[in-house]
């Protein structure tokens, strides 16, 4: 059906010049960064004189670095966290929204939506409030009435890393169930009837046919937040001013390579930790790639 | 009946939901007329007096330049939403809608550009805007966004999904390729719009890269210039913030209820594809 355009002479100077812009920028300011921060990754910790070559050394001092675990397992924690409650959270609200009358849905979505155009930095200053040590909102309203001892969330290493959470569950949340929204609208009548009348309940309805059904938007939403978690520096910044928060509890990796370049002047170690997120993100990515592939191959079989 | 009932009792759940979500929103808003000692109590919702006060030095320019930096914001944030989108859709069409050879190196560089967002790569670009001379210039932060993987991902998409048609017309007619590009951009402008809103906002929220390049306030966007105020002293003057964070969501709620129509109907059709 396209045949008649595929067989045209490529490469065609027209095809070329829309392409050249995007590529010229993508050289000039993605390639060439990349380029130049794996050779900073290769080369010793000067910062003022002749850096010498140190080939793979950054690297290895990293696999011996407690700090640089504990940032993995921090971004790691953080981000299997945040995605579990917002994309929960994400669906139940897009099933909820569904059954609402059309005149309130539209302001609902809208309102919803709104935390996310909040920056990050603006977030954080808020957040700062809402987790106060005594006074602030979740102490005063959640924790205290249910009989707990207040707690100081952004210094108590047992809940900093929440603190972040929360912030991203609440910054995300109202755009995903927007997302899910569509694509659950965009389910076919057909299918969802013949399912009702064989007879499947609410919960296996849910299961076998629209976990499948919107499973490109499910799978689409779930790289989005992973690769935001991993990228993720505004928010904690703000909350640690830079730091990682008591012990550490809350040093992400973006965080630890700011660090080790601009507080601890090293900027081949800093270079190192930036590119060793890729393969951790890589590895998350595909593990989400191929969960509903596995989980959902005998139901497309059938 | 009973369906309207759950409907109902739905509806009203997602309402307090939906406040629930937005009351730090509200709460910024009114903190920004309160006290110092007022807002860090949260026993006192409404403010006890209010005050424009804080608006008022905050437009005076006491701790920065706060127009001057809303400008910066709307500056970097409307150039990169455009730039970006436009860069976007001319990769996305040619990916999209012919077929060649390459066409799937050209995507999977895509999907690499979408792994490695700009944030890995800050402290190398820091460098290397510096080398071309962009430090300190709101030119090194909005060149380097243009760039987007997603957006040629999105619109490879959007484009292979487009009848071809009316291209093959114009192709007959004897178009140039620019030409036809052109002709197919009111076809998808809800997409277009999509995608420029959603990267109008990232960009607003960037960080980590204009943090490290714009250091002079006068060049500063606005979130650095409020995130710069909160981390100066110990003794920030919050209301202050508040002021200005909710000034700052001005433009942003602006831009959203503009793009939201067109927002829906371009999700709403991409996802049924």
């Amino acid at each position: 059906m396209r045949r008649s355009l595929s067989d045209r002479n490529w490469p065609s100077w027209g095809l070329f010049w829309l392409l050249a812009p995007f590529f010229v920028f993508l050289t000039l300011f993605w390639m060439t960064p990349l380029g130049k921060g794996l050779l900073l990754s290769l080369e010793s910790d000067t910062l003022f004189g002749e850096s010498t070559f140190v080939g793979w050394q950054h690297y290895r001092d990293l696999l011996a670095d407690s700090r640089y675990w504990r940032a993995v397992l921090n971004t790691g924690v953080f981000a299997v966290s945040t995605v579990t409650i917002t994309i929960t959270l994400a669906l139940v609200f897009a099933h909820s929204l569904r059954l609402c009358t059309r005149r309130i849905q539209g302001p609902l979505v809208f309102g919803l939506m709104i935390p996310g155009l909040c920056p990050p930095t603006v977030l954080a200053l808020l957040f700062l409030l809402v987790f106060h040590g005594k006074e602030g909102l979740l102490n005063r309203w959640i924790v205290q009435p249910l009989g707990f001892e207040t707690i100081n969330w952004l210094s108590d290493p047992d809940f900093i890393l929440s603190a972040v959470v929360i912030q991203a569950v609440w910054r995300w949340t109202g755009f995903l169930a927007f997302f899910l929204l569509c694509a659950l609208n965009a389910r076919p009548r057909e299918i969802l009837d013949a399912a009702k009348i064989d007879g499947a309940g609410v919960w296996s309805r849910f299961v076998n046919v629209t976990l499948p059904l919107i499973s490109p938007t499910l799978t689409f939403c779930l790289i989005y937040l992973i690769i935001d978690c991993f990228a993720q520096f505004a928010g904690s910044y703000v909350l640690f001013g830079g730091s990682g928060g008591t012990n550490d509890a809350g040093l992400l990796l973006v965080t630890y390579a700011y660090q080790k370049a601009f507080i601890g002047g090293g900027f081949g170690s800093g270079a190192a930790v930036s590119l060793s997120i890729v393969p951790w993100l890589a590895g998350m990515l595909i593990l989400v790639a191929m969960l509903p592939r596995q989980l959902w191959k005998e139901d497309s079989a059938r | 009946m009973n369906r309207k009932l759950a409907s109902i009792s739905v509806g009203c759940l997602l309402a307090i939901a939906t406040i629930i979500f937005l009351y730090p929103l509200f709460w910024m808003i009114l903190g920004s007329f309160k006290s110092n000692a007022e807002i860090f109590s949260t026993r006192i919702f409404w403010p006890r007096e209010w005050t424009d006060q804080y608006y008022e030095i905050l437009l005076s320019n006491e701790f920065f330049p706060y127009l001057r930096s809303l400008t910066n914001s709307i500056t970097v944030s409307l150039s990169q939403g455009v730039g970006a989108t436009l860069l976007a859709a001319m990769a996305g069409f040619v990916i999209g809608s012919y077929r060649f050879r390459g066409r799937i190196g050209l995507f999977a560089l895509g999907v690499l550009v979408v792994l490695i967002p700009p944030q890995m790569v800050a402290l190398p670009l820091f460098i290397w805007v510096n080398a071309l001379g962009f430090f300190d210039n709101l030119f090194g932060v909005i060149l380097p966004g243009l760039v987007s993987g997603m957006g040629v991902l999105f619109f490879a998409r959007v484009y292979s999904q487009l009848p071809s048609d009316l291209l093959d017309v114009a192709r007959m007619e004897g178009a140039s390729e620019f030409r036809i590009f052109l002709l197919t951009l009111p076809l998808v402008k809800s997409f277009l719009i999509a995608f420029g809103f959603a990267h109008f906002v990232l960009s607003w929220h960037a960080h980590i890269i204009p943090m490290l390049l714009l250091h002079s306030e006068e060049t500063r966007t606005l979130p650095i210039s409020l995130a710069a105020l909160y981390g100066s002293s110990l003794n920030s003057p919050q209301a202050v913030l508040m002021a200005g964070s909710a000034l700052g969501m001005l433009p942003l709620v602006a831009v959203f209820a503009f793009a939201y129509p067109q927002l829906k109907s371009a999700l709403q059709e991409f996802v049924a594809q």
